[in-house]
């Protein structure tokens, strides 16, 4: 039993000190911090959209409609509605993220324990692919499309949608990092020590895999983001008058010769999000020393 | 490599069964009594039985998808509730324009993001790194169908010869076919040309570091033969391997792209079965996209085992 413990500290001790040392290289990448600072002024902000935003989202004020930016009262300007576009925006980054989050949350979920499942067993291993050859030959917007003409379109649906299609991702990294690491001298060593797959698993396998996972998903979150506003954007994800980034891109086609600045502000800011949180996951990726995982 | 190969078919069957079991429970959840919606004002429970018997409701639900599997295999994909048509015909009609519009897709953007991924690796730290990862970076990070309205405002009315919208046949006017397609191509192919330009670069990097480069560059290989017939040769299969991964999520995006420049493709078909509530439409293209993909993953193993003969003999895929 004390050899057990003692092996535990030993691994933990092994861990810190790679993480410190990934801490400090990350700390000397300045792109990749910036990117971090943006990403979380900007999540910060949507989440606390009700708060901030200057005006209520739906709040419609026809003496003002298509206001340019820097019009007094409304700092970006307004819709066809008089609809003040920072709040609009506020909120539907609020919403945007809370979706990609929820939509991780789903893939990691289902998709990590399947991924070492099938990293360990190879009866397992083969019921998995099946399943994440069934999920990749569904195209998530027919997934996305078929679940919100059962339920009817809504954020969670989208968040459901937009998970299921990535859970094979998920299990790839998964697989792929618990075969690595099962084969790892340290684990044989707890596997000697009488250590069962299950024990294996947790305290060895999982906090190992943990970096692979982390930049995983720095990657995949600009990915749902975008996939949320293309749902929105169709008119499959947010429902109005909750305001989404997608939905305002949609609505911004027909004013975007006269009032551009509608079709301009909600896809800058998925852009921005999105080119911080790539940078911050390629920071992140080099500082623990990930390997790529053949497609982003 | 028969071995490979009808293994491969083994599992591709499978997986559209899969798939054909995934939609047919589907349609079991869809909201609404098929019987009773087609009974009408006259909801005699009767009647409603008669409708049922008619469209086989009332047999054990294995058999039910015993002859939904009979339909799918003998290409009958139900009757249109909205236009009255077969939905084979209508996939028919539809699926080429996606599918031209996907082949140039794909070309475009392997051909440019092995270009920009190769440039990348060969001028480490000069502006060709700088501006390949800049252009990836932006492609990963920009949502297409954002670009595509901004490219129509902007673009095609400040450029009078490119066709904002619209589509026309090959065999009626090839260039016309070119024009109308070039734009929402190279729109749809951001995210596509930004992966394979980023795992170019890294395999290239790798493999002109590598022993086998140096050994061709001390034999005398000039440096065009050393890049692309040495090194690029290795890069080619992981690229093959990408393309078929994002063949889902390149009809995903088509039919956004399609939406918006007017092409009549099949993912355009989909959204607007959705908003006309035409169910039968939306699982017949669930099942061509999934044998779609299907038959490009085949393709991609296929290519594997071309490319490189190690797979052939294994039965393994990287």
């Amino acid at each position: 039993m004390s050899a057990v413990v003692q092996q535990d500290t030993l691994a933990d001790d092994v861990h810190r000190s790679t993480m410190q040392r990934a801490l400090r290289r990350l700390l000397r990448n300045r792109l990749g911090l910036v990117s971090l600072v943006i990403v979380v002024l900007m999540l910060i902000a949507g989440a606390l959209a009700g708060v901030i935003a200057p005006h209520p989202p739906e709040a419609t004020n026809f003496g003002a409609a298509l206001q340019r930016p820097g019009t007094l009262g409304y700092l970006l300007g307004t819709d066809e509605l008089g609809r003040d576009q920072i709040s609009r925006v506020l909120h539907g980054l609020g919403a945007s993220a809370s979706v990609a989050f929820g939509a991780l949350l789903v893939a990691f979920v289902i998709g990590v324990p399947l991924g070492m499942l099938s990293g360990i067993y190879r009866t397992a291993d083969a019921v998995v692919s099946r399943f994440s050859e069934l999920l990749l030959a569904l195209p998530f917007l027919l997934l996305a499309i078929g679940m919100a003409t059962i339920t009817g379109p809504s954020l969670s649906v989208a968040a459901v949608a937009i998970g299921i299609s990535t859970i094979p991702t998920i299990i790839r990294v998964m697989r792929v990092e618990t075969m690595r690491i099962s084969s790892l001298d340290f684990v044989t060593a707890a596997y000697v020590q009488g250590s069962g797959h299950g024990r294996v698993l947790w305290r060895y396998v999982l906090p190992n895999a943990a970096s692979a996972l982390i930049v995983q998903a720095t990657i995949l979150i600009p990915s749902a983001i975008i996939a949320e506003a293309m749902l929105s954007f169709l008119g499959l994800g947010i429902q109005p008058p909750m305001p989404s980034l997608g939905r305002m891109l949609s609505d911004a086609q027909q004013y975007a010769g006269t009032a551009p600045w509608l079709a301009i502000v909600p896809g800058l800011v998925i852009v921005v999000i999105c080119i911080c949180f790539n940078t911050f996951g390629d920071a992140l990726r080099d500082a623990l020393d990930v390997q790529s995982s053949g497609d982003a | 490599m028969l071995r490979f190969l009808s293994i491969k078919l083994f599992h591709a069957v499978m997986t559209l069964l899969l798939v054909s079991i995934v939609v047919f429970i589907g349609i079991r959840l869809l909201p609404g009594d098929p019987a009773q919606i087609m009974a009408g004002d006259n909801q005699d429970p009767a009647v409603i039985a008669a409708y049922r018997a008619e469209l086989g409701l009332d047999q054990p639900m294995v058999v039910q998808y015993w002859h939904y599997l009979v339909d799918l295999v003998t290409g009958n994909l139900g009757m249109s509730s909205s236009s009255g048509r077969p939905v084979a015909e209508m996939i028919a009609q539809t699926l080429p324009v996606t599918v031209q519009l996907a082949a140039i897709t794909i070309v475009l953007s392997v051909v440019c993001g092995l270009a920009f991924g190769v440039a990348a690796a060969y001028w480490r730290g000069r502006w060709p790194e700088w501006l390949s990862n800049g252009i990836s970076l932006l492609g990963l990070s920009i949502p297409n169908f954002w670009l595509a309205i901004l490219a129509i405002v902007y673009l095609a009315s400040a450029i009078s010869w490119l066709p904002a919208s619209g589509f026309v046949p090959f065999a009626t006017d090839p260039g016309g076919w070119f024009l109308h397609l070039i734009m929402p191509a190279l729109i749809l192919g951001t995210s596509l040309c930004a992966v394979v330009m980023r795992q170019t670069r890294s395999n290239m990097i790798e493999a002109l570091g590598s022993e086998y480069v140096l050994a061709s560059r001390v034999k005398g290989a000039g440096e065009p033969r050393v890049v692309v017939v040495h090194a690029l040769r290795n890069s080619i299969i992981v690229v093959v391997t990408l393309v078929g991964l994002h063949a889902g999520a390149l009809l995903s995006g088509a039919a956004v792209i399609e939406q918006i420049f007017g092409l009549p493709g099949v993912g355009r078909l989909a959204v607007n079965s959705v908003f006309l509530r035409d169910y039968a439409v939306l699982q017949g293209v669930v099942m061509v996209s999934a044998a779609v993909y299907v038959v490009i993953n085949l393709a991609v193993d296929l290519l594997y085992s071309v490319i490189d003969p190690r797979i052939r003999v294994s039965g393994r895929t990287a």
